[in-house]
């Protein structure tokens, strides 16, 4: 059932690519803002990178939920699963899973412009590197999905999600932008697992309660 | 299957639009629900679906209760709505696929469904891309595939032209047949009482 | 009939008109326990207490909002508006009562120390929250979006806590608060305590007033 739900957005948007294409552009333009913005000398710009990266994934994010919250809304597409026999907790971590693909392969696409544009060195483990993205975007779209599902049946949606998202998400800002920071100075695993723990507990403390509480926000 | 409302209550920013309801409809009935606009037809049958939340007040559908947590009754009753229903970048099949599987079911059904309606020619076009009534044909389609006990119909006839109509006369009669329950809602109220048991008004 | 009609709420609003009278003379009078910081030492005894308070009306909007989901009775929606508003009057006060101090004891007014940036963090989610709570449609949808909010928030806290106390490790938390507690003698502990006990009672006399008010208008 869960690779049921998740496969139909997967279809959806291979089919019209409207959300990875607008999250890569809206992704490459605020980089291209950072590096225009921010020209200060090199050092100065590796100690700031770390944090630019977060607050572009986090917009972007913002703009790939409200996107891939809308399918729902569209001739009121969310009837379907909410009429159906269907544990609804389950569409909500079908939608986390999306979101987390459709947010990591934008994230990958506007990357390499992202480290051309403001020169920074690429000697680092990408395989920590991979790890502290998909933490780090886990923990904003678990808590974003299940804002997004109030936002879905509320008023003023464009504004209160990031309204809501934002400072809810600042543990995340603040780990992600951590972790990344240790791993671009090459300081071992060790010394910055803590970050990796706080991501971590985050993910898997709002996953929860989004499963719990989605079935009760998704009713008119 | 029949169907038990005790004292259903539900306001709309803090003004009661349905106010202590209460009604029995026997296994195999058809009610007709009748009303001015805002009486609350729409929403008795999105309550009854599990569309839209109940502030108070019990909906029993065969021996068991409509709740939230519980996702069992949901799969005795199908709503056919104003909206499709169905995701607008999706195929008429692939959508129909999807909803299949949301109930345990197989595809293969699918494709027959679709030709009762008339839409077998336009399955593999996105439903953006198709007209009223089409979508109306495409939510007929949902319907006769879950095959629910109970069937909620919302203005059933909007967006029809007169093929269809014939369509959803030929659909009631094979419905009455299987003995579905059936409420629907209409503003035809010459209609509404040539093919329901009886009506009840709304105000 | 008016809240005041009532003799036990009249007694109620007498007894926190006292005991606050009494906590602000002792405040005004006392002895600066650090000569350096002069008068706005004594600021400790106001400010603390007050940011307890805080954070115990946010956790209680916690508690009623997981009561609403479960009981789904609408007084405890009541119940959960009132301690968030009120809730977040403290934090408004926290928020100021902090940089007033935090000027002569750190030597500027926003010190990212981790209880008063927690503080604020919670006081921008519950800015959303309200946000929703006014523009979100439907009261009766809204109440049960609140309700996950308020949940959403508290859970949050911990991991903000935790992000922010290792985010800038040289930010001491609270040095201050040491130095009047492990004083030889017990005086400032129990002034603390009774400047808690008076705010608590001021609180409970505002959300009893507020709770009154809503109740009032549902039944009209």
């Amino acid at each position: 059932m869960l690779l049921h739900l998740i496969l139909k957005d997967l279809k959806i948007e291979m089919r019209s690519k409207e959300i990875i294409a607008s999250m890569f552009i809206f992704g490459l333009s605020v980089t291209l803002i950072f590096a225009l913005a921010f020209q200060v000398a090199p050092v100065m710009i590796h100690t700031f990178a770390p944090g630019l990266l977060w607050v572009v994934i986090l917009f972007t994010s913002v703009l790939g939920l409200n996107r891939l919250f809308s399918l729902e809304r569209e001739e009121h597409a969310l009837w379907s699963w909410v009429t159906a026999p269907v544990d609804r907790g389950l569409v909500y971590i079908a939608k986390v899973i999306s979101a987390l693909i459709f947010v990591l392969i934008s994230v990958i696409l506007f990357i390499i412009p992202f480290f051309i544009f403001l020169n920074l060195p690429t000697e680092f483990s990408f395989f920590q590197f991979g790890l502290i993205l998909l933490l780090g975007t886990g923990s904003i779209v678990s808590i974003g999905c299940l804002i997004s599902g109030i936002t879905l049946q509320a008023g003023l949606r464009d504004v209160l999600i990031p309204i809501l998202l934002f400072p809810s998400a600042s543990p995340v800002a603040i780990a992600a932008t951590k972790c990344t920071g240790f791993l671009f100075e090459n300081k071992p695993l060790t010394t910055w697992n803590f970050w990796l723990l706080i991501l971590a507990s985050f993910f898997v403390i709002f996953s929860l309660f989004g499963y719990l509480v989605f079935n009760k926000i998704v009713e008119e | 299957m029949n169907l038990q409302v005790t004292n259903l209550f539900k306001s709309f920013y803090r003004s009661p639009v349905i106010k202590s309801f209460s009604l029995s409809v026997n296994s195999g009935e058809r009610i007709g629900i009748s009303g001015p606009n805002g009486s609350g037809k729409t929403t008795l049958l999105k309550m009854l679906s599990g569309i839209m939340a109940i502030d108070s007040g019990d909906i029993q559908v065969g021996n068991h209760f409509i709740d939230p947590e519980f996702t069992l009754p949901r799969k005795s009753i199908h709503y056919l709505g104003h909206s499709a229903g169905a995701y607008p970048g999706l195929t008429g099949e692939e959508n129909l696929i999807f909803i299949s599987g949301l109930y345990g079911m197989d595809a293969l059904g699918v494709t027959e469904c679709l030709e009762k309606v008339g839409l077998d020619s336009a399955k593999e076009k996105q439903i953006k891309y198709y007209s009223q009534g089409m979508l109306q044909r495409l939510k007929l389609a949902i319907t006769i595939l879950l095959d629910s006990d109970i069937l909620l119909l919302d203005e059933p006839l909007s967006g029809l032209d007169s093929n269809g109509i014939q369509l959803f006369q030929q659909l009631l009669d094979e419905w009455q047949e299987n003995k579905k329950t059936m409420l629907i809602v209409s503003h035809d109220h010459n209609w509404l009482s040539s093919i329901t048991d009886r009506i009840i008004y709304l105000n | 009939m008016t809240f005041f009609n009532k003799k036990e709420n009249r007694i109620h609003a007498a007894l926190a008109i006292l005991l606050s009278v009494i906590n602000i003379y002792i405040i005004i009078t006392l002895k600066p326990p650090n000569q350096a910081q002069g008068i706005f030492g004594n600021i400790f005894y106001i400010h603390v207490p007050i940011a307890w308070s805080a954070f115990l009306l946010y956790f209680a909007v916690m508690v009623c909002g997981i009561f609403f989901l479960i009981k789904k009775s609408i007084i405890w929606d009541h119940r959960g508006l009132a301690f968030a508003e009120i809730g977040t009057i403290f934090m408004f006060l926290v928020l100021t009562t902090g940089p007033i101090w935090a000027k002569p004891a750190w030597g500027h007014y926003w010190p990212w120390e981790p209880r008063l940036t927690t503080s604020l963090i919670l006081f921008l989610i519950f800015l959303g929250y309200f946000m929703l709570r006014e523009f979100g449609g439907n009261p009766e949808q809204v109440s049960r979006f609140a309700a996950v909010v308020g949940i959403l928030a508290f859970l949050d806290v911990p991991l903000i806590f935790l992000s922010v106390k290792f985010w800038l490790p040289e930010m001491q938390s609270h040095p201050q608060v040491g130095q009047y507690f492990d004083s030889a003698s017990p005086t400032p502990t129990y002034l603390v305590l009774y400047s808690f006990l008076s705010l608590l009672v001021i609180a409970s006399l505002m959300i009893r007033f507020r709770i009154n008010i809503l109740t009032m208008k549902d039944e009209e």
